[in-house]
């Protein structure tokens, strides 16, 4: 039960000072620094570990730095639109060229693609392993009634599995159709616990399927294409957007170096993006 | 059960071994937390004591608003914060969507009303004879307010842990303005989300134990300045 | 006698309701003591509590030198002189010295003329050998010394004591006895509240009670 015997010598005015000006240094440290370039991208890219992997040699080489936002797509095309973000990377082709007709962005290029494959339980109930069309792999599913995990987000991911659903001219059904609203992993997870078949980007897959009992059971049609494109965020809408900036990380994506870059990169020993913004 | 442990075990080993990205986490967390109350902390004690000395009209009314925000779920400030500060909102023009110190003035506004509720019961609960003692022997009010402070040092040093930890755990606040930007915005809440929503929980678990540390941390250090408070006279 | 140092005039105080004090004249002279005397809860504290600044009347006024203030203009300059003292004095939680020089920090004196001050005002009252003990942890008669060098170290011109002897032992009302003889000898004006007329005989120079709101003269030597 010992009580300090502090004796408060607010006499020592020389002391406050120096605390309070120590104090206000070090609240505004962060202040001080170049202009970031702001970058939202979707949940599936990022998870990929591509930027994470590439984003640092674009900031060596031009000494800026970019901060990633990554969310999903939707969310992401409404943040460039609201002006939060300098510049977007998606893959959803439609929902991108809306965007840039309604002039929410400019100069959007074509950077990399890759595929979505079709996911399910290892002993594939529906039968579509041995199918050759994504749409019909679908509609077996659809006809037997088997436990389809899905995004229900609006994702590029999401939007995809709607555009197949559509031309399936079949209308998935509550009882075996689950909508879940969550991000691709966990999507994947909830296929593995329900032992169901669902969509998704390979990137994910390649990152979890040491953990999954889930396995490829379709891929290769070009309806699974995913290609992504950057945009930049219109700079007539607001004044203060980093236009340079994005435009300098689209100029670098775009370029030999960038797209070098992006074919190297490997995941779980494959490769996953093809890049696309030369044509060669 | 064996999954389970295995990250455990992985979650450990990310801790121990000093795994920068796990440690630049955990370190955002605390600068943000520990500025933000710290920059709140005098204004709100401030409060307390007008509250709890002053003689104007409305002191209940303004006692039962601070009261009744204690408990805001955190989304609905990180929301309303986001609407003021997104680029077409009032507030755009200040660019501080998505930085640090969005996440430092959402917490400083999450904290307010604790440091203030908890601060006034401290206060309240002082002897107000040190308040007269102090005033009559010639301190001057701002000096006499910070007598009965000391007095009371261990109820508000209380009150400030609660306060910290309050802000230390959230996540509505950082998700919605910070944005979970790696090495600047990801704090220990917002990774936790975003690995569990990636499915890995090795991540998630090492920084969830950090938390669940600091939480025990904060009890205890509270209740043992509960305690002391009973045998300070 | 001589010139009063102040005297308040026509304290009014109502209080939930009731009126506490109406009308209630005071003049205090230095080097006087007087006593106040009434029941319990009658007000005596509160008129104390007006005199030192503590507490805002309802009306009042302030005379100084024969100029006459309202006690709102004049309270602020006559604050400074008069010190109250609780009936169980708080301790700050620090030392016995940290206690007594606390006044001191806003007199302006250097360092070495604080530490001088302090030293005398405890030998004054013989607390030289408690000086660095925790105040709060010694007994109710030594703490009540310690109030009074608290507020003797400032050399206050009106000292308001209540009830200062209470739950006191013969040997502490002794030594409080001895310190009042002292500071009404260094000219200090005092006005003490208390039931127990019998231990402040000798040192009592005028005798009131508050009965009503209003003060009683009971005696006057």
């Amino acid at each position: 039960m010992m009580s300090i015997n502090i004796v408060i010598r607010f006499d020592n005015f020389l002391v406050k000072k120096y605390l309070l000006w120590f104090l206000f240094c070090y609240l505004n440290s962060g202040i001080i620094q170049a202009e970031p370039i702001r970058l939202a991208t979707t949940t599936s890219t990022d998870n990929s570990g591509l930027l994470r992997e590439i984003i640092p040699h674009f900031e060596q080489k031009t000494g800026n730095v970019v901060h990633v936002l990554s969310v999903a797509t939707g969310h992401a095309l409404r943040l460039g639109q609201d002006g939060n973000v300098d510049v977007v990377l998606v893959h959803a082709p439609n929902a991108e060229m809306h965007w840039v007709e309604a002039g929410y962005g400019v100069n959007r290029r074509s950077v990399m693609v890759n595929d979505f494959v079709i996911l399910g339980p290892e002993n594939d109930p529906a039968g579509i392993r041995r199918e050759r069309n994504a749409v019909k792999t679908l509609q077996k599913i659809a006809r037997g009634k088997h436990i389809f995990v899905s995004r229900g987000d609006d994702s590029g991911t999401h939007k995809k599995e709607m555009a197949l659903w559509e031309k399936t001219r079949m209308k998935p059904s509550v009882t075996w159709y689950r909508e879940t609203g969550q991000g691709m992993g966990r999507v994947l997870q909830m296929a593995d616990e329900l032992n169901a078949y669902t969509i998704s980007d390979r990137g994910t897959w390649l990152v979890l399927r040491s953990k999954l009992s889930l396995k490829l059971l379709f891929e290769g049609d070009p309806e699974l294409h995913n290609p992504y494109s950057i945009i930049a965020v219109n700079p007539s809408r607001y004044p203060g957007i980093n236009y340079m900036g994005a435009m300098s990380l689209i100029a670098w994506l775009t370029s030999v170096d960038g797209q070098n870059q992006i074919r190297k990169f490997k995941l779980d020993g494959q490769s996953l993006f093809f890049p696309s913004a030369i044509l060669d | 059960m064996n999954g389970l442990l295995l990250t455990t075990q992985q979650a450990l080993q990310l801790l121990f071994t000093g795994d920068p990205e796990l440690w630049s986490i955990v370190l955002l967390s605390f600068s943000v937390s520990l500025k933000a109350i710290l920059l709140t902390t005098p204004f709100a004690f401030l409060v307390s004591f007008a509250l709890s000395h002053g003689k104007f009209p409305g002191i209940r009314i303004i006692l039962a608003i601070f009261n009744s925000l204690l408990s805001v779920p955190t989304v609905v400030i990180g929301l309303f914060l986001y609407v003021l500060l997104t680029r077409q909102g009032p507030f755009g023009d200040l660019r501080l969507l998505f930085t640090q110190t969005a996440m430092i003035i959402g917490q400083m506004i999450l904290c307010f009303p604790t440091l203030v509720a908890l601060g006034y019961a401290a206060i309240q609960a002082a002897d107000r004879r040190v308040w007269e003692t102090a005033r009559t022997l010639g301190a001057p009010p701002w000096f006499s307010m910070l007598t009965v402070f000391f007095e009371v040092r261990f109820a508000l040093l209380a009150a400030v842990l609660t306060g910290f930890g309050r802000i230390i755990s959230e996540i509505g606040i950082s998700m919605m303005i910070g944005g979970n930007i790696m090495g600047y915005t990801r704090n220990i809440t917002t990774a936790i989300a975003m690995e569990t929503s990636k499915g890995e929980f090795a991540q998630g678990i090492a920084l969830g134990l950090v938390l669940l540390l600091l939480s025990f941390l904060l009890t205890a250090l509270l209740s043992y300045l509960q305690g002391h408070k009973e045998f300070a006279a | 006698m001589n010139e009063p140092l102040l005297v308040f005039r026509e304290i009014e105080k109502s209080f939930s309701g009731s009126q506490i004090l109406c009308g209630v004249d005071l003049s205090l002279y230095p080097g006087k003591c007087i006593l106040l005397s009434g029941k319990n809860g009658v007000g005596k504290t509160i008129l104390l509590k007006i005199i030192a600044g503590l507490e805002i009347p309802d009306l009042a006024k302030i005379e100084i030198s024969g100029k006459t203030n309202s006690w709102e203009k004049a309270v602020r300059s006559v604050r400074k002189e008069i010190i109250y003292l609780h009936q169980h004095p708080i301790m700050f939680s620090s030392t016995v010295e940290s206690n007594v020089a606390y006044g001191l920090r806003f007199a302006s004196l250097n360092r070495k003329q604080r530490r001088e001050s302090v030293d005398e005002a405890l030998e004054w009252a013989g607390l030289t050998d408690v000086a660095k003990k925790q105040a709060k942890t010694l007994s109710g008669g030594v703490q009540q010394r310690v109030a009074f060098t608290r507020a003797w170290i400032l050399k206050p011109k009106v000292l308001l004591l209540d009830e200062p002897m209470a739950n006191m032992d013969h040997e502490s009302r002794e030594q409080t006895y001895q310190l009042l003889v002292r500071m009404k000898s260094a000219g200090m004006s005092l006005v003490i509240t208390s039931h127990f007329m019998q231990y402040f005989e000798g040192i009592v120079d005028q005798h009131f009670q508050l009965k009503n709101g209003a003060l009683e003269l009971k005696s006057k030597s």
